[in-house]
């Protein structure tokens, strides 16, 4: 999609960080009055870019045994790493 | 822990008197006037409370003209939940209530038989033939982390609030252990010790007794390990397998331990990918762990949570309330939210376009199809090809307006744009 876009002078298209030669990202703004803020790393992250959303997980109880070890991997460097690599966002 | 909203339901139904339990039902409607419930319940986060009323009139058949008496009943309920730091959840549940209703000793008392004819005694009111009477419980569950649960409940109820002795009380212990707290299997054992005193028409045969009960539930077969994406978790790549017996703890406990043991996530099909990858690292320097991802949806994810079918939900949406409440519900838990990545959606036009800002509202234009057109900055106006990862039809062309415009294919971030993190 990201080449019809870059081929469309008048296309527009959306989707996860996109890098791709040919289209530029826009600024977006809650309100027609601004502020527009651009997507990056720092925005998506503190939130300040408009069109953000948590991904979570969710347990009945606060996790114990092999389920906090999996989960406390998960919010360690390394398993933040796999969230870059997908195309997601840190959130440590 | 967020404050939920508060929540006030209301419910209100008028019945045709006395229901099945008259001997006159269904031919006739045994109480010539209607039945009235009324039942409102305030909920906070934490706490609910609510009130009950019945206001009705029973019919008691005799031998010459019916006796009609009141059947009434108010009642107030209170629960509390409450989480301790190292035991996990718990609650406090209490309820009263008072009314009138017929009285299985009045009946004895008041009534004669005189061959098949049944009328009230000389000189005896049939009015008296129902009581005032009034009861309640208070019952307190704690969680003792994630495989034990113990409970005790006090209950009495007085059939007749006029006369001593006729009193009802009880004291109920149980103690539960979740053999395999993700696959619900449980067993329970319960002990009532005597009750103050026992009337002659309440005689309750379980007293003093103690019960065991072993519960074995459907669960689903997992050994399609983290192969499953969101396309195999519909209803043919699942296959179930169902065991019941007797015996049902032998069986649960042998179950469980034939089983791999694993870490179990379901729900968001966007986080699917993520969950795989993790998953996969996770196991590689983790030898002899096993992590089960399964796609399906974040409903389907907060549904497992609460069915106790996945140890961990996937979602890429805060929980609802009414979900939080039945979890809360069913495991005296609040449930724990860890965000553990952030999503950001981009939206992208080609590097000859003169547009750099967009906002929301204009965007939701845009992919409604409301609009094909935006003035971009102070240059001419342009038309609008909007396109989405949704359809594989061929590539737009700027001679196809609106090509792929429709609410069908809108994100749903700008469907709801005004509350940017909900999409």
């Amino acid at each position: 999609m990201v080449s019809a876009v870059a081929h469309d002078p008048n296309g527009i298209g959306y989707g996860g960080a996109a890098y791709a030669k040919g289209v530029k990202e826009v600024a977006v703004s809650k309100t027609a009055d601004g502020p527009y803020v651009q997507p990056t790393d720092a925005t998506i992250r503190d939130g300040s870019y408009p069109i953000t959303r948590y991904l979570y997980f969710y347990t009945r109880t606060k996790p114990s045994g092999k389920v906090k070890a999996f989960v406390d991997w998960v919010l360690s460097t390394d398993g933040q790493k796999d969230v870059t690599k997908v195309g997601y966002f840190p959130v440590r | 822990m967020n404050p939920w909203t508060p929540q006030l339901e209301t419910v209100v139904s008028v019945l045709n008197g006395g229901g099945i339990q008259n001997v006159n039902f269904p031919d006739g409607d045994p109480s010539r006037g209607k039945d009235l419930t009324l039942r409102a319940r305030y909920s906070q986060g934490t706490v609910d409370a609510a009130v009950s009323l019945y206001d009705g009139r029973e019919t008691i058949p005799l031998s010459g003209p019916d006796a009609e008496v009141d059947r009434t009943r108010f009642g107030g309920d209170a629960q509390l939940y409450y989480a301790l730091p190292s035991l996990g959840g718990g609650s406090l549940r209490g309820e009263y209530y008072v009314g009138t209703n017929v009285n299985a000793d009045s009946l004895t008392n008041l009534l004669v038989r005189n061959g098949d004819a049944i009328l009230v005694a000389p000189g005896r009111d049939p009015a008296h033939l129902a009581t005032d009477f009034q009861g309640g419980y208070v019952m307190l569950v704690q969680n003792l982390g994630e495989k034990f649960q113990v409970a005790g409940r006090y209950d009495w109820y007085d059939p007749n609030v006029d006369l001593d002795h006729d009193q009802f009380r009880r004291v109920c212990m149980a103690a539960h252990c979740f053999y395999d707290g993700s696959r619900a299997s449980r067993s329970s054992t319960t002990f009532r010790p005597p009750r103050s005193k026992t009337g002659t028409v309440y005689q309750d045969p379980h007293d003093n007794s103690w019960t065991f009960q072993a519960q074995i539930k459907f669960w689903e077969d997992a050994d399609h390990v983290h192969s499953n994406s969101d396309h195999a978790a519909g209803p043919t790549g699942r296959r179930r397998r169902a065991a019941l017996g007797l015996a049902g703890a032998v069986l649960a406990a042998g179950a469980a331990r034939r089983r791999r043991a694993r870490i179990t996530l379901k729900g968001s099909d966007t986080m699917v990918i993520l969950a795989q990858r993790w998953a996969e690292d996770y196991m590689s320097g983790h030898a002899g762990e096993v992590i089960q991802v399964t796609g399906g949806g974040s409903g389907t994810g907060i549904a497992a949570l609460i069915n106790g079918t996945t140890d961990v939900c996937m979602a890429s949406r805060p929980m609802k309330e009414d979900e939080k409440r039945k979890l809360r519900d069913r495991y005296q838990t609040m449930g724990v939210e860890l965000p553990v990545a952030r999503d950001g959606l981009t939206i992208y036009v080609s590097e000859q376009n003169a547009v750099e800002k967009l906002s929301l509202e204009q965007l939701r234009l845009i992919y409604t199809g409301a609009v094909d057109e935006l003035e971009a900055g102070r240059r001419r106006r342009r038309p609008y090809h909007a396109s989405t990862r949704a359809r594989t039809a061929p590539a737009p062309t700027s001679t196809s307006r609106t090509t792929f415009c429709s609410a069908r294919t809108t994100p749903r971030a700008l469907r709801r744009c005004r509350e940017p993190r909900q999409w």
